[in-house]
């Protein structure tokens, strides 16, 4: 459900409750209507078959009585004593006719055991008399019933032709003595009882008469209730077992028809599967009759279901309407505030803060929309500050910048012009041309301006060449190259220039006083300069060389020879001023080449771990380019250190120059 | 005693004090705008270090160093050597690569200036 929005979570939620509740209802009111319907089902069966059976004893119990009474009337007793008295003859005919009109049937019958005569009247007929005959078996009841009963008895009669079901009142009369004198009654018509009891017309219930045996007496089908009476077997008869399928409801009946039959209990009340049909069968004794009524209630027609169907949709109505209830309230109070917080963020993630959102409750929701409002105030604020801020700091910077830049381009304007002073110092080609008969110079300061100085003057007939290194770079190292050029022109000037190392020893006191170092207490700072200085007589072809810190490569064609200088360089605090340069003396004939090369070369970091070049490979490219024009040869030194230097920054100034004669 | 510890920069070397071997260890490449500024807090302290203690090894890795650096060694140097002469138990390690031999033309000419025990080794890494 994760991916579902909260409305249609909550519509899931409240459907599935809906669903489940509706669900719990059903199966708690079918428990409760079953229960119901089972309870009333046991009543009415109850009340059924004991009202069946008082209905039908009310009748036969009167007429018992009545004929009770008959048999004990005294007119008749007198005429039997004296059968043949005909004054008592009629008195009693008189009386039997009251009788007679009292009965139900308006029929009576008496038969006298001294003459065998037997009186019969009903509604049409008047009394008729008849001869009982032990040998006639329609008269064999007489007998039978003089014989076994002392009181009365109750005879069933059913006629098929005319379909009638009697019951036969036969009261056994005694004298005063108590001797058995004859047998009167009546017989009634209980047919229509009995059709109305099997047809009692209401839905799902229905009556059964049996007997001891179980053997049908009376049933809404009335074939079952003829077949019985013609048959004349008792085995054949169609009892109320056959019509059972189940043999343990076939028990259970037979144990309560049992046990009613011996008056233990006077109603048995219990459910049967009666024909393959759920009832509840209700067993009463009809002692006077012999018979047991059994009353069946079909479960299923008593009370239906449908009889609740109102309830149970009143029931989910109730609930749909709760549940529709919650719904729209939750949407009022929660998802209807809670989209306007949404969108209203939404409006916040999209940059604009400047949002109200309404408060509709006084809630949860209403303190959340409160809490939003002064949030998106604050966000609002602090971003307009920011802007103001940034823009103000934005100002500052461009200015700041704009000035930088100013400074920047004098400060370049103006080492650009520094640079064009420090070009001036330098020699210029022609004067080169003129010495050298091939030369290059590769002059390369790692800034704009540097501390390298090469310097080249021709004087009687001489030529005075140095390359010059001083202490440290860019504009203090350029300082340090106008000193240095000052100073040696001045030497120059002053001492004989074909001995160099005179020169170098002049230039160290003289840089010592010029720059102020060598004070007392002074300030660390000590600068001075490494040097090769060569003195050349184009004539002779020869030179004096004189170093401090830096070498000669005399490269003839089959060597090349590295002239060092002397370690005591020029200028230094510590330099000895009385040091004495050495000079040395170079022939310089044809093929012979001299390269004078500052430090700044060896040291040039590059190559794979950032090392220094180094006199090697400085050595290697001596050999590899000697064949090659000098000009030539400068390119290609240049390139070789660029290529070694690849993407590093340049570390200190470099200068090389090489010339031949 | 104070210690001393420099951290190494592009243009700067390490400089770090080991009281336990009682060694003090440059390493790096050296080519400040100012060396001068950049040593003198190292030549203070190796100053009054050799007023108190008894044995000093300066352990020097350093593959690169500008001429103004070179001057403010060979200050320390002077310092050291005049400890020695006083006694103390100076002394000196130049580890340099072999590939990078201007290292050791410059460990050569330092060399030249001491007379207290000065070793060259080659880095082995």
């Amino acid at each position: 459900m994760g991916n579902f929005t909260l409305r249609t979570k909550f519509v899931v939620v409240i459907s599935t409750v809906f669903i489940v509740a509706t669900i719990l209802l059903l199966l708690t009111l079918s428990g409760v209507t079953a229960r119901i319907i089972n309870d009333f089902a046991v009543r009415v069966a109850s009340k059924q078959t004991v009202n069946d059976r008082n209905k039908i004893l009310a009748v036969i119990d009167r007429e018992v009585v009545l004929a009770q009474k008959m048999a004990d009337d005294t007119v008749l007793k007198k005429w039997f004593a004296s059968s043949d008295d005909p004054a008592l003859r009629n008195s009693a005919l008189e009386q039997l006719e009251s009788y007679r009109r009292l009965f139900r049937d308006k029929s009576y019958f008496v038969s006298m055991d001294s003459t065998l005569h037997y009186y019969v009247a009903n509604k049409t007929e008047k009394p008729t008399m008849a001869l009982l005959k032990p040998e006639n078996p329609a008269d064999k009841w007489y007998f039978e019933t003089m014989n076994t009963v002392d009181t009365f008895a109750l005879n069933l009669d059913y006629n098929a032709a005319i379909r009638q079901t009697k019951v036969w009142i036969n009261v056994v009369m005694h004298d005063g003595q108590g001797k058995k004198i004859g047998i009167c009654g009546s017989g009634i018509d209980i047919s229509s009882f009995l059709h109305e009891i099997v047809h009692s017309g209401e839905k799902g219930v229905s009556t059964i008469l049996i007997d001891r045996h179980g053997v049908i007496q009376a049933h809404e089908n009335q074939s079952v209730v003829e077949k019985n009476a013609l048959e004349r077997l008792e085995s054949k008869k169609t009892t109320i077992y056959s019509l059972i399928k189940e043999a343990s409801a076939v028990e259970e009946l037979q144990r309560a028809v049992q046990t009613v039959s011996a008056e233990k209990q006077d109603v048995i009340t219990f459910p049967l599967n009666y024909g393959g049909k759920q009832t509840i069968a209700s067993v009463s004794f009809m002692r006077d009759i012999g018979w047991i009524n059994v009353v069946l209630v079909d479960v299923s027609h008593v009370l239906q279901f449908n009889n609740f169907l109102p309830i149970i949709l009143v029931s989910v109505l109730a609930l749909l309407v709760v549940i529709v209830v919650i719904g729209f309230q939750m949407n009022r109070m929660v998802l209807v505030p809670l989209n306007l917080l949404t969108t209203a963020s939404q409006r916040m993630v999209e940059g604009d803060y400047l949002i109200t959102v309404p408060v509709q409750h006084d809630d949860e929701i209403g303190a959340l929309t409160r809490s939003f409002n002064v949030m998106a105030t604050t966000v609002h604020n602090h971003t307009a500050n920011l802007e103001e801020n940034v823009r103000l700091r934005t100002i500052e910077l461009t200015s700041a910048n704009a000035q930088l830049e100013i400074s920047q381009q004098l400060i370049t304007e103006s080492l650009l012009y520094a640079r064009v002073i420090q070009s001036s110092i330098l020699p210029a080609a022609d004067l080169f041309e003129r010495a050298f008969a091939q030369w290059f110079v590769f002059y390369k300061p790692c800034d704009i301006v540097g501390g390298d100085l090469y310097w080249l003057r021709e004087t009687d007939g001489r030529i005075l060449l140095a390359v010059i290194d001083c202490t440290g770079h860019g504009v203090p190292g350029a300082f340090m190259t106008m000193t240095v050029n000052s100073v040696l022109n001045h030497i120059v000037d002053t001492v004989s220039i074909d001995d160099p190392s005179r020169i170098l020893a002049e230039m160290n006191c003289l840089l010592q006083k010029t720059l102020h170092l060598r004070q007392e207490g002074g300030s660390m700072v000590d600068a001075g300069l490494d040097i090769a200085l060569c003195s050349i007589d184009p004539v002779q072809r020869t030179l004096i060389f004189s170093g401090a810190g830096i070498s000669l490569y005399v490269r003839s064609e089959d060597s090349i020879d590295e002239i060092k200088g002397d370690r005591q360089r020029v200028g230094y605090r510590a330099s000895d001023t009385n040091f004495c340069y050495t000079n040395h003396t170079v022939t310089i004939g044809t093929g012979i080449t001299c390269y004078a090369v500052t430090d700044g070369f060896f040291d040039e970091g590059g190559g794979e771990k950032g090392y220094g070049f180094g006199n090697d490979r400085f050595n290697e490219l001596l050999k590899l380019h000697a064949h090659l024009p000098l000009q030539k040869q400068g390119e290609l030194f240049e390139q070789a250190i660029s290529t070694w230097r690849g993407t590093r920054k340049q570390r200190d100034d470099i200068t090389m120059i090489g010339f031949s004669l | 005693m104070e210690t001393i510890s420099i951290q190494q920069t592009g243009s700067t070397p390490q400089v770090l004090f080991d009281p336990l071997t009682s060694t003090l260890c440059l390493l790096g490449e050296s080519y400040p705008e100012n060396s001068f500024d950049f040593y003198t807090p190292v030549v203070s302290w190796l100053k009054s270090a050799l007023q108190e203690l008894s044995v000093l090894t300066l352990d020097i890795t350093i593959t690169y160093m500008n001429s103004s650096s070179t001057k403010c060694i060979l200050d320390l140097l002077d310092i050291m050597e005049e400890a020695y002469s006083r006694g103390v138990a100076t002394s000196i390690i130049w580890r340099y690569d072999r590939e990078n031999p201007r290292s050791y033309v410059l460990a050569e000419e330092f060399l030249e200036e001491v007379t207290f025990p000065f070793e060259i080794e080659v880095l082995t890494k």
